[in-house]
């Protein structure tokens, strides 16, 4: 509980949780934004506003899945970078 | 400049996240709470894999058909315009959670997450193929030989090909599966089917056979929610502390308690059982997901003993401190009526569902115009989307002012899941306004089926000039 606001902890966590914490949660949020995204919006009417016209619905689907997931794993890239306290960045750029 | 604890508190949690995760090897456990586990696993995964087989009128009975754009559920057809019904739906299922979660803590976890069932279905396979707990620790720590590859070997290729039915089983939601299966046998699967099939399974096998407890600990958004919903009421899995210390190794015969000591005989077997490797002897903590595999073996223990059940058991914290607990109290009941209102409301609504939608939308880039003839004249954009499995001509009736004129109205099919776009417009002697906004009634019916109808009101704007 208490590692969370220790802002020590930042620096010690493994890197495969920090890994997870890039990957999952902006893998779940993408999927939740695609879905009622591809809701909203038929991929056929996209096609034809984007000027894509051989997208399959489903190649839509993914491949939307797979851009949002790309944008939202990069701002989590970056929170997690932010999440750095300064002192240790300060020791990065001394050594 | 740290002082001597600080330092002492960096290195403990240097240790502690930079510690290799040691693999936790659960001890099988039997009892009431690993039957009901049992039962949650079937239920669940029988679920899950026969769910896709199963035909309704030569058609797959749930198949969320992303490529048309339509669910079928056991003869429903749902379309992205039915989302409503989604949301009501995600909504029943997060109260259903808080409740769930205010009665008894993590029970979710415990029994229905897809993580607990799957990890479940591979801790199965691993005792199978490599035995018990201290046959697999011993095998973790024996060199590699032939006998160790083969074994692993073979709970990995049944790991795998259980992933792979798991993750073709995914795909078959979404595409028919007899299809599907067919499309896989003649290698004519397409790229999107294949990337999806092996994304699942490897996700299968990831977490239920690699990552488990970690997927709990680290990666769940539930796990770091949950503890907010718990009051003092809420049924948690604790150790009875007062009860069982002094812990402490004993003889059967011993009368422990002119011995000095508690309960807990001190054998470790809740910790064994932990498929997080907590001890819940030091109390509630984070990684516990609820599985109350620590209940059953210690009540084995227990009763092996000859001592009471119940040392570590479903409790509340009141409980524990002596006071009453409450299980029927305002929050529970609050939620409890919502959901069954939410749940009775959703089901009538499908059951009414009516599959024709009209919208209609006024032109608004003009409040009225005025036609040559002396009419006053307004611009409506109309939306007809049928959502029935069958196409139908629909017959339009706009009433609400005497005398009015629609141009531009046409009788024509509309196919199962069209949207039909019409522009019209509705022209009215000016003297027969009552005032500068008059309401119409849109009243619109399938010409085949009588009770496929909908009613719509929009605003007629005009001058007034009596
Ligand atoms: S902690 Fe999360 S992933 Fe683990 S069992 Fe509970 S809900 Fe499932
Ligand atoms: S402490 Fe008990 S209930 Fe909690 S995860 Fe471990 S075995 Fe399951």
């Amino acid at each position: 509980m208490n590692s969370a606001v220790d802002p020590k902890s930042y620096e010690t966590v493994g890197r495969c949780q920090t890994v997870a914490a890039i990957l999952w949660p902006s893998f779940l949020v993408a999927g939740i934004a695609n879905s009622m995204f591809w809701v909203m919006v038929d991929p056929h009417d996209f096609g034809l506003i984007a000027g894509i016209s051989e997208l399959s619905r489903i190649g839509a689907y993914s491949v939307g899945f797979l851009l949002s997931w790309a944008a939202t794993a990069l701002s989590s890239f970056v929170t997690i970078r932010f999440c750095k306290p300064c002192n240790q960045l300060n020791q990065k750029s001394a050594q | 400049m740290s002082s001597p604890s600080q330092q002492q508190q960096t290195e403990f949690v240097v240790e502690e996240f930079y510690k290799k995760r040691e693999k936790i090897q659960p001890r099988k456990v039997k009892g009431l709470f690993a039957k009901l586990r049992i039962l949650g696993v079937a239920l669940l995964l029988g679920l899950y894999y026969f769910l896709p087989w199963i035909n309704l009128n030569g058609s797959q009975a749930v198949l969320l058909d992303l490529p048309a754009r339509k669910f079928h559920f056991f003869g429903i057809t749902f379309w992205p315009q039915d989302f409503f019904y989604l949301a009501v739906l995600l909504i029943i299922a997060a109260l259903a959670l808080f409740f769930f979660t205010t009665l008894a803590g993590r029970l979710w976890c415990g029994y229905a997450c897809p993580q607990t069932v799957w990890t479940e279905v591979f801790m199965w396979i691993e005792h199978y193929v490599e035995g018990d707990r201290p046959q697999r620790l011993k095998l973790d720590k024996a060199p590699m030989t032939a006998r160790k590859f083969r074994i692993r070997g073979t709970k990995h290729a049944i790991w795998v090909t259980f992933s792979l039915w798991t993750g073709f089983t995914f795909v078959g939601f979404f595409t028919p599966i007899r299809e599907l299966g067919f499309s896989l046998a003649d290698f004519s699967l397409g790229p999107w089917e294949w990337f999806w099939i092996l994304f699942y399974s490897f996700a299968t096998y990831g977490n239920a056979g690699w990552m488990r407890e970690q997927v709990c600990t680290y990666m769940c958004p539930y796990a770091r929610f949950q503890s907010a919903m718990f009051d003092k009421d809420t049924l948690i899995i604790s150790y009875d502390t007062e009860r069982g210390e002094p812990r402490g190794k004993r003889k059967r015969k011993l009368d422990y308690k002119s011995a000095g000591l508690g309960s807990c005989v001190d054998c470790t077997m809740c910790v064994q059982v932990c498929p997080t490797g907590i001890d819940i002897r030091d109390g509630l903590q984070y990684q516990c997901i609820g599985c109350a595999a620590c209940i059953d073996v210690c009540d084995d223990v227990m009763e092996r003993m000859g001592y009471e059940k119940g040392l570590i058991r479903y409790t509340t914290e009141n409980t524990l401190e002596g006071k009453q607990t409450h299980i029927l109290r305002p929050r529970m009941i609050l939620y409890a009526l919502v959901l069954t209102g939410m749940i009775i409301g959703l089901g009538v609504s499908i059951a009414t569902r009516i599959p024709l939608e009209l919208n209609i939308i006024r032109d608004r880039n003009a409040l009225y115009r005025e036609a040559s003839n002396g009419l006053v004249e307004n611009i409506y954009t109309l939306k007809v989307i049928n959502m029935d499995e069958q196409s139908h001509h629909y017959s339009l009736d706009i009433s609400g002012i005497q005398g009015l004129e629609v141009i531009g109205l046409k009788d024509e099919e509309i196919q199962s899941g069209e949207v039909k776009e019409m522009i019209i417009s509705i022209r009215v002697d000016p003297i027969e306004l009552k005032s500068t906004s008059t309401e119409l009634l849109f009243h619109i019916e399938a010409v085949d089926n009588p009770d496929i109808q909908q009613d719509q009101k929009a605003r007629f704007l005009g001058p007034l000039v009596n």
